[in-house]
């Protein structure tokens, strides 16, 4: 992604992955968070953002407790719920609470194509900055 | 737990990671020199040293020769926490609870199935779900049957026609670990497993066809009813995203009361809870319940084998024989007593990517067992061929009764990807004689033999060094992946 929004890598792990995201706010960050954790899955040039979930954390432990609580309750609508996201526009974000509509739709079977499962978002080399071009979120992700 | 970590080969088996800084116990690595090539070049070894820092931990902390970079703890780690002094750690067992492999023996032999093997991998493409998010349209648990399930595990599936009773007998805990309480278990993590039961999942889970290629200690293969070129079947899956809810919940709750407890992680995802205190037990009682789903998962799975192999081959369960030969967990964690420092202690161990390995005479062995020891299971990559081994008392001594689980990665996904790109993979693998069903591209290329270490190398190491013997080897015939 460019023209001053969110900015995405998949880096490597040998048993998983991680996404790398940058972005100049904290609510790109999250919008890039969220497109990041879902191209893990799939192409996520084939999803259609037209519709929204509400996403909220209210209890997070840090800022760094929060993007991994985020990433999961992403992770739940879409395992449980079959949903697929490929942004979001952030209401409100503080270090430990956030309240989001995901932005994606229900999985199709026609257009999708998920060929990666994430069994879940971890806490391991967690990283969370920000600098002044911005912020930076890495994450690993357990396949 | 910062810095280069310092690692001192003990002989041809063992290396050491001598304990400093916060470590309160040494780092125990079983491997060839040629796996500590690999060993040392990411992580891994640090994450063991950091293992050793956690509250309680007796004798080492330590890694199998399939060892590799986790999260957290090291994939292929054990490690054993005092029972009254230790703590439980969500991220020591791993999201997918009670993943694990189980084998199932025939009267088949090779020659008569090797022709319609593309059939057959069809056939259990159709019946066993395969893939991410995979669900079952056709059975959907209510909410009271997977209550049961979660309590009962293995014997739930059986009950409703899914397998034989005598299949109980072969599978680690009888296919039930204790303390299993429902009440510990997320509504979410309810939802997300109502309609999973009976699915592989992706990654590296599969069901594969086999035969026996090679028998090296006759009177185990005898006792397991392995025969050289007898048909078998593997299968490698866990909780699926029942598992994976209930340990992304448990890291929510021991990140929140890391601090309440004063425990000083050097790696977040090792966050843990004393034993005994509400969040370990809220743990400990909703992991049996992932660990009993993980259980009927794959016994209602080999309920499936056995119905594709009766339609494709018009054969009835006496003339196919497809019986369990053992079923075991690699991603637990179990109360149990081992001798420690000349003492006998009741601990926790934490099996993640690694395998119970008990010796002859043990008391949880089954009786039919009780001469030669336990079945260990270890596949390896897709295209070559995976091990039976057998505990040995090797294990009591070493490894707290463990062993290594798989040939463990060695290439990243994204290096698979490239080293695989434009290569014609499925005929790649027809060649080599093995048919093969896959959910996705993607999944086969990240999935490829090259990405794993030789799991005979593996093997080699945990022989070597005492923890469980070479039984046999086995080799794919056909195999449906994620």
């Amino acid at each position: 992604m460019s023209d001053g929004g969110p900015w995405f890598r998949l880096l490597d792990h040998t048993g998983d992955m991680a996404i790398l995201v940058r972005a100049p706010d904290l609510e790109g960050l999250y919008d890039g968070l969220t497109r990041a954790l879902f191209e893990v899955m799939m192409d996520t040039r084939t999803i259609d953002a037209s519709k929204t979930v509400a996403v909220g954390v209210e209890d997070a432990v840090d800022a760094e407790d929060l993007v991994v609580r985020y990433l999961s309750e992403l992770l739940f609508l879409h395992d449980a719920r079959d949903w697929v996201f490929r942004g979001a526009k952030v209401r409100r974000v503080t270090d430990t609470a956030i309240q989001a509509d995901a932005l994606g739709e229900p999985f199709d079977p026609v257009r999708h194509a998920i060929d990666r499962q994430i069994k879940a978002v971890t806490h391991h080399h967690l990283l969370l900055s920000r600098d002044r071009d911005g912020w930076t979120a890495r994450c690993v992700l357990d396949l | 737990m910062a810095g280069t970590v310092r690692v001192e080969r003990v002989d041809a088996y063992h290396w050491r990671i001598p304990r400093h800084g916060e470590m309160r116990v040494d780092g125990l690595i079983f491997a060839s020199d040629r796996l500590m090539t690999d060993l040392r070049s990411d992580p891994t070894l640090e994450q063991v040293a950091n293992v050793a820092c956690l509250p309680g931990i007796v004798g080492a902390s330590l890694a199998m020769p399939d060892a590799h970079w986790g999260y957290g703890f090291p994939i292929g780690g054990v490690a054993a926490f005092d029972a009254e002094e230790g703590v439980v750690s969500p991220g020591g067992v791993g999201y997918d609870i009670n993943c694990g492999v189980r084998l199932l023996r025939s009267n088949l032999r090779r020659d008569e199935i090797a022709p319609r093997a593309k059939e057959l991998v069809d056939r259990l493409f159709a019946v066993i779900p395969t893939g991410v998010g995979a669900h079952r349209r056709d059975e959907r648990l209510d909410r009271r049957d997977e209550r049961d399930l979660l309590v009962q595990g293995a014997r739930w599936a059986i009950e409703r026609g899914y397998g034989y009773a005598s299949d109980l007998e072969v599978i680690e805990a009888r296919g039930r670990i204790d303390g299993a309480d429902p009440r510990a278990v997320s509504e979410r993590a309810l939802e997300r497993g109502r309609a999973q039961l009976g699915t592989v999942g992706s990654g590296n889970h599969f069901v594969e066809v086999g035969h026996v290629a090679e028998v090296y200690d006759t009177r185990a293969a005898a006792a397991f009813g392995l025969q050289e070129g007898a048909v078998t079947v593997l299968i490698h899956s866990g909780s699926r995203g029942f598992g994976h809810q209930v340990c992304t919940d448990a890291v929510k709750e021991m990140v929140r009361v890391a601090a309440k407890y004063r425990i000083d992680l050097p790696d977040r995802q090792l966050c843990c809870a004393p034993l005994g205190s509400p969040e370990a037990e809220g743990y400990l009682a909703a992991m049996a319940c992932a660990a009993n789903f993980a259980f009927a998962n794959r016994q209602r799975m080999a309920h499936g084998v056995r119905q594709a192999f009766e339609s494709v081959l018009s054969v009835g369960p006496r003339d196919h024989g497809l019986h369990t030969v053992y079923d075991v967990c690699h991603n637990i964690a179990k109360f149990e007593d081992h001798e420690v420092e000349g003492r006998r202690r009741r601990v926790c161990v934490h099996r993640k990517g690694a395998t119970r390995a008990f010796p002859p005479h043990h008391a949880e062995l089954p009786e039919r067992y009780r001469e030669t020891g336990q079945p260990v299971l270890i596949p390896g990559d897709m295209g070559r061929y995976s091990y039976v081994l057998v505990g040995a008392a090797g294990a009591m001594e070493q490894s707290f009764g463990s062993t290594c689980h798989g040939a463990g990665r060695v290439m990243s996904r994204k290096a698979a990807m490239r080293a695989s790109k434009g290569r014609p993979l499925i005929r790649e693998m027809e060649d080599r004689g093995v048919a093969i069903r896959s959910a996705g591209m993607r999944t086969l290329a990240e999935e490829m033999p090259e990405a794993y270490k030789d799991v005979a190398d593996v093997v080699e190491v945990v022989h070597g060094a005492g923890l469980s013997r070479k039984v046999a080897r086995l080799e794919p015939i056909g195999v449906i992946k994620g």
